[in-house]
């Protein structure tokens, strides 16, 4: 436990900044007491795993705050597929024009097919925006309560007044670490928890960028500087991970743990539903989707794909048999009008 | 104008040193810092600011993107059509306009 005198979160330029975030840590801190509240009405124990299931809760809640948005871009790159033919008619116009003038021109046209058909390729920066405060409030809000707990910090924070404070701060798992430890405070199997934690943690990082990488891009894609820096990501922030997980309490481990395990069953999801044109993971769908139509075919009692496709062969070739192979010249329809 | 021009060389820092070695990633054209530069330079920093601010704002995932220029009459609400500022987007670049108009 963490006996300092004073709560260094509170001053200084930081304590300005998560002054600002102050509603969004009332929601979290709200949305985790009625969590537990009704946790303890269902007859778990008002100190211990309870707390740590209201954690896990509040990260799904905010998963499930953000998803519709990332549904939205998904939806979108579906409907910049169905576009691809307009969008190579303009690349067509502008190919082998170098100039700045022609650039612009066509940027802005292709600009203009998404506009008008409410789809872009580009993302945007909100979703990531808004996941960095609430995971400073929510760290805020981890770190503060051990202090709300002994009265150095004396105002409540939302819904935590001293007494929810101690209770949350006395909360073990496992009979092991207090949600309120770190690495360095925590005792011997503490440290390992933790340390188990922080693995996972880095580990599930790792994974959804190596699994979208190696399943999600199209490897003509996958050349020159884009290349190398997604490779350097791969490894570059599982790393960081150790660094800062490391200096976390327990409390903000396991929201970060649940919500890299989140990330990346979202990754999985979105790899098999919406996949990236001409990925792997695209291939696998169109032979999945393949069979899918089969199996309902025959569900219904209807030729399979391949049986369609052989019967149209079939009926071209009879067809060549009965009126030779020379193509018949197309005739204007108005021909024998006009004499 | 030196604030105006210490933001336009902070913008172009960005582009070359930042951008460049990105990916594509804007869903408006111009991009957003393309927009905050020419914004700057006609309006200055605090009216031509404040248009790359709302720009920066506008970066939402339900808004749709597409082509939104500097408005030639300066307004904060020109992306509405009751605006007298409005302007539909155009396929060509201002400059060009310009030098027809000249010709």
């Amino acid at each position: 436990m963490n006996n300092s005198s004073q709560f260094l979160l509170d001053s200084g330029f930081w304590g300005f900044f998560y002054k600002i975030l102050t509603p969004v840590e009332w929601l979290q801190t709200w949305i985790m007491k009625l969590m537990h509240d009704f946790l303890v009405m269902l007859g778990m124990n008002p100190v211990g795993v309870s707390w740590v299931v209201s954690i896990i809760f509040l990260v799904l809640f905010v998963q499930a705050c953000i998803f519709p948005l990332f549904y939205k871009q998904m939806k979108s790159m579906r409907k910049l597929q169905a576009l691809q033919p307009k969008m190579q008619r303009i690349q067509n116009k502008y190919k082998g024009k170098k100039d700045q003038a022609s650039k612009e021109a066509m940027q802005r046209e292709m600009m203009k097919l998404y506009q008008d058909n409410d789809a872009n390729p580009a993302g945007s920066c909100l979703p990531l925006l808004i996941q960095s405060p609430v995971f400073m409030a929510m760290f805020y809000t981890l770190s503060a309560i051990p202090y709300i707990a002994s009265g150095v910090r004396e105002e409540p924070l939302g819904a935590f007044d001293q007494a929810t404070a101690q209770q949350f701060t006395q909360t073990d798992v496992f009979g092991i670490v207090s949600v309120t430890d770190n690495f360095t405070s925590a005792d011997m199997g503490g440290k390992v928890v933790i340390g188990v934690f922080v693995a996972l943690m880095c580990f599930c990082l790792w994974f959804t960028t190596y699994f979208s990488m190696k399943r999600n891009t199209n490897p003509e894609a996958m050349v020159g500087q884009a290349a190398t820096m997604q490779k350097s990501m791969l490894w570059l922030f599982p790393i960081m991970y150790i660094f800062s997980g490391i200096a976390m309490p327990f409390a903000v481990l396991v929201y970060w743990l649940t919500n890299n395990v989140c990330n990346l069953a979202r990754t999985i999801w979105q790899v098999s539903a919406f996949p990236t044109p001409g990925s792997p993971a695209a291939k696998d769908k169109e032979v999945r989707d393949h069979k899918r139509e089969n199996e309902r075919r025959a569900k219904a009692g209807l030729p399979s794909l391949e049986e369609e496709e052989l019967q149209k062969a079939k009926e071209a070739a009879e067809h060549r048999d009965a009126h030779g192979y020379q193509r018949v010249q197309p005739q204007r329809k108005n021909r024998n009008k006009k004499k | 104008m030196s604030i105006a021009n210490a933001m336009i060389r902070a913008i172009r820092w960005y582009q070359r040193n930042i951008s460049a070695n990105r990916p594509a990633c804007c869903k408006y054209y111009p991009t957003c810092s393309r927009y905050a530069i020419e914004a700057l330079q006609r309006y200055g920093a605090c009216k031509g600011g404040l248009l790359a601010v709302l720009r920066l704002l506008r970066c939402r995932p339900w808004s749709r993107g597409g082509i939104d220029d500097v408005p030639q009459r300066y307004s904060v609400f020109y992306r509405f059509s009751w605006s007298k500022a409005h302007e539909e987007p155009r396929l060509t670049p201002l400059a060009w306009h310009d030098s027809h108009h000249a010709e």
